[in-house]
């Protein structure tokens, strides 16, 4: 069996990074990751090395995130609105903070399947089948939930100025 | 010339989008977007969405992993003398992580607080990188074929013991070493190469002013990704054209040989 902790370790900015992306909360989002790895390890007899690690892990990590909002009674996920520009006025100067605030705003705005679908293909590269895989649905599926996702997220951006998806970097 | 383009499902948008289709597909869609602005405009929309999600959420990615999670991959138990070294080898991993707390790397960021003698350490081993792995001649000083006396004589002038690990399980071989000045002492490289002649190197320290652990950090220096480490005045660096988790699975090879 392939040396699964070593295997674990070097999946773990990727799983951190998607968590934080999911949960915009930082605290919350390690604390996931933390339970996705010790989950992974009470079920290791069901990886057998040949099997991706990586959709494996997230696959883990993803139903987490899903009963724990399932947990939360049915209220409406947290969105942190830290940094958020309120009132309708926006700086030109402050272009940049109003886009990441708005790009958070705006991913919380999403269902959590449509969330996870653009998050995985568009940040984690991975292909349909992988995504497919992780969210445990067909890839017709994965790919109608990320159109509709994109197009939401387009939408709720859509009140800020025209330059906000410009390259943030 | 006015060709028929078949038709273009959401489907075919979504992988144009996301670099998915095969070369032909994507000529279609490309042309099709020519004539079509406004899809054009939506999909470069799609493309910029991706774009800003990526810049947010990469530098997650440099962070040092903290503590409490290298712990947790640890925590399992495998059967078998194979298992048990794995743990342990986590386990080291993480003793040396849990010694600064996961915040060393975090602490001199800070304005207010001084750069250790270390923080240069990374910049070195890619400087080293940049100007010995592009070599095509004499890439190192003492080739692999005279190993023991590679080995021997760096450690000697470096002042700490070195080894070479047998790194063929993830596809490199040794082709050799060399001594070069670093700051004001001596440091030492290793060079190894893959099948497709992809090369990675190692940059060893033993005189930096650190009295500390420091666990694995990432960075990218001067265009080479660069996995470092620290014991105390020992330093490691992993330098090459790889992802973070190959230069992970790397490193703890590394790791295991020579850093503890």
């Amino acid at each position: 069996m392939a040396d699964l902790g070593r295997l674990m370790v070097g999946q773990i900015p990727s799983l951190r990074r998607y968590a934080c992306a999911l949960v915009a909360d930082r605290t919350r989002a390690d604390d996931l990751v933390q339970d996705c790895l010790e989950r992974a390890w009470s079920r290791s007899h069901l990886f057998h090395g040949q099997g991706d690690i990586r959709v494996w892990l997230f696959t883990i990590l993803h139903n987490l995130f899903v009963s724990s909002v399932r947990r939360q009674s049915r209220q409406p996920v947290v969105i942190p609105l830290i940094d958020h520009v309120e009132g309708p006025s926006v700086h030109p100067v402050q272009e940049i903070n109003v886009e990441i605030a708005d790009l958070d705003r705006a991913l919380g705005g999403l269902s959590v399947d449509q969330r996870a679908a653009v998050l995985l293909v568009g940040v984690e590269d991975m292909t349909y089948q992988e995504a497919a895989a992780v969210l445990a649905v067909p890839v017709g599926t994965l790919m109608s939930r990320l159109h509709r996702g994109r197009k939401q997220l387009r939408a709720l951006m859509a009140g800020t100025p025209p330059a906000h998806l410009r390259r943030v970097k | 010339m006015s060709e028929r383009i078949p038709n273009i499902t959401d489907e075919d948008l979504l992988g144009f989008v996301d670099g998915r289709l095969d070369p032909a597909r994507h000529a279609d869609v490309a042309r099709h977007l020519a004539d079509h602005p406004e899809i054009a405009e939506e999909v470069d929309g799609y493309k910029d969405l991706n774009a800003a999600l990526r810049a947010k959420y990469e530098p997650v990615l440099e962070e040092p992993i903290p503590a409490r999670l290298l712990r947790a991959a640890a925590r399992g138990r495998v059967p078998g003398p194979t298992g048990v070294r794995s743990v342990l080898r986590v386990a080291a991993l993480v003793a040396l992580s849990v010694a600064v707390g996961g915040i060393g790397g975090w602490l001199w960021r800070d304005a207010s607080i001084e750069p250790p003698a270390w923080s240069d350490f990374a910049r070195q081993a890619a400087a080293a990188h940049l100007v010995y792995v592009p070599e095509i001649q004499h890439p190192v000083e003492v080739t692999a074929d005279r190993q023991t006396q590679l080995v021997q004589w760096l450690s000697r002038r470096i002042g700490a013991r070195i080894e070479a690990p047998t790194l063929s399980d993830v596809g490199f071989r040794l082709i050799g070493g060399r001594l070069l000045p670093a700051g004001d002492g001596p440091a030492a490289q290793l060079m190894y190469e893959d099948g497709a002649g992809k090369r990675i190197a190692i940059y060893l320290r033993a005189d930096i002013q650190n009295d500390r652990e420091i666990a694995f950090q990432f960075t990218r220096a001067r265009d080479v990704n660069v996995l470092y480490w620290l014991d105390g005045p020992r330093g490691f660096a992993l330098s090459g054209d790889l992802n973070r988790s190959e230069m992970l699975r790397i490193a703890e090879v590394f790791y295991d040989e020579l850093g503890s």
